[in-house]
């Protein structure tokens, strides 16, 4: 993965420095970083234990953060990092996945405004692979050339998986769209009434 | 196969509000959406989906007490690391390193003052209604609270986070920095012109309800001194530029809306 951070400082810093400056970056993004985790993980208890690993971590590589405007971007890519560690303890990374996705809708649909529970919902389905491509696209910002350089996969497979998993929160955010009913309710959907909650999409 | 769908994973690629139709693999799709009615709404579409989605995926409210217990399981950790480490890396006149005891109550103490700040600023506040005479009385506030020494130059890494990015309608800016409007509502402010007469965007995160347009604009007919102002909302974020009208116009810095025209100019900008 590559290195986002800024390099050692000459000299090292002392322990009330770095004291401090930790102080300074839980206040200033502990939020952010907390946001960030809920939307990998998809649930309070997760994202907080996420939260508290990143500044653990942070503890021992505050120093490495030369220029504040960069510490939460770092961060950011810390919560990431650790996010994956534990996605692939759990099992295998499999490519692929979104094969019970219907046809890719070629149009965006016109949405002012997003449900924050649709948008949990839709998260949620997707596998973790395409969810941290997309998280990575709307939270860190990165273009796919530094999705692709962070992940060290292809861009193609990038393109690839960003697009397969807009497509999925196109047709789960679109309002007036029914979802198919060939589907298990999943623990995660909240949607609407009238409509068969979908199944999480296994990889 | 239709436009969209041959075009679809560069579309997909695309950041809004950024250079990204310069990058190597999505300059197909900058040629084709200079043409291509169709393609450059479908572009433009995907943009305002991408900036209402931004904005819902930050939306996620924050466990009261968060900062508290981050801060106590730190000073613990921290204790345990120097501890664990034999590190003993205070200075001579420094009093001996207080217990573990002594840092949790400390903390602990700090909580209850914490929860009250975090409680304040994290409460949803529910919208207001705020009606176009209201916005217009509050743009000219905002454009004299700017501070002017604190304008930032934009360049590709200094920039605002990206579900806060200029429009397309509106004037490439030149500078930028944060802005926290009277009322505590968050955004960002951008400079269109360092010309003597000002002209500015601000970006607001707000969830008040407005009698705007969601493309551009609607012009505030209660605009005074010669200045005009013109705003829009859209996917939870206010828009509102305000520009002094002695020597410059309004259309100078924003248009309505013309994709072909504007994203050939947007493939031409930095990335």
């Amino acid at each position: 993965m590559a290195d986002r951070s800024n390099g050692q400082p000459e000299g090292g810093p002392t322990s009330q420095q770095s004291s401090t400056d930790l102080a300074e970056l839980v206040r200033a993004h502990h939020a952010a970083v907390y946001r960030y985790a809920y939307r990998l993980c998809g649930n309070a208890t997760e994202a907080e234990d996420l939260t508290q690993q990143t500044f653990l971590i942070a503890v021992r590589k505050v120093h490495q953060v030369r220029e504040a405007e960069k510490a939460c971007s770092w961060l950011l890519a810390v919560v990431r990092s650790c996010f994956l560690k534990s996605l692939r303890k759990l099992r295998p990374v499999a490519a692929g996945g979104l094969e019970e996705e219907p046809e890719q809708a070629d149009e965006t649909p016109e949405i002012d405004e997003v449900d924050r529970e649709r948008l949990s919902a839709a998260l949620a389905d997707l596998p973790g692979e395409f969810r941290v491509v997309v998280l990575m696209f709307y939270f860190e910002e990165l273009s796919y050339q530094e999705i692709a350089s962070e992940l060290e996969i292809p861009i193609g497979t990038v393109m690839s998986r960003l697009s397969r998993a807009k497509g999925h929160l196109r047709r789960r955010l679109e309002t007036h769209k029914v979802v198919g009913t060939l589907r298990v309710p999943s623990a995660a959907s909240g949607n609407g009434v009238g409509q068969t909650p979908p199944a999480r999409v296994n990889p | 196969m239709s436009q969209n769908s041959r075009y679809r994973e560069q579309i997909d690629a695309c950041r809004p509000g950024t250079g990204d139709l310069a990058l190597p693999a999505l300059t197909e799709l900058a040629r084709a959406a200079e043409t291509d009615r169709a393609l450059a709404d479908e572009l433009a579409r995907s943009e305002r989906f991408d900036r209402a989605v931004s904005t819902a995926m930050h939306d996620v409210p924050v466990p009261a007490g968060l900062l508290e217990r981050l801060e106590a399981r730190l000073a613990a950790a921290d204790v345990t690391d120097a501890e664990t480490a034999g590190e003993v890396a205070l200075p001579p006149a420094v009093p001996a390193r207080p217990s573990r005891r002594a840092i949790l109550a400390t903390v602990l103490s700090l909580a209850a003052l914490l929860l009250i700040a975090i409680g304040a600023m994290f409460w949803p506040r529910p919208g207001r209604e705020i009606t176009n005479q209201q916005l217009a009385e509050m743009a000219s506030t905002w454009n004299s609270k700017v501070p002017t020494t604190k304008w930032l130059k934009l360049t590709a890494t200094s920039l605002p986070p990206a579900r806060f990015a200029v429009p397309v309608e509106v004037r490439k800016p030149v500078q930028w920095q944060s802005f926290d409007t009277p009322d505590g509502q968050n955004g960002f402010v951008f400079n269109l012109t360092t010309g003597q007469r000002p002209a500015r965007l601000y970006v607001i995160a707000s969830r008040d309800k407005y009698s705007l347009p969601t493309t551009p604009y609607r012009r505030l007919e209660d605009a005074s001194g010669g200045v005009a102002i013109v705003a829009w909302y859209s996917g939870g974020l206010l828009y509102v530029v305000v520009v002094d009208e002695t020597g410059q116009k309004l259309s100078d810095y924003v248009s309505e809306k013309d994709i072909a025209a504007i994203l050939h100019g947007l493939a031409a900008r930095p990335g």
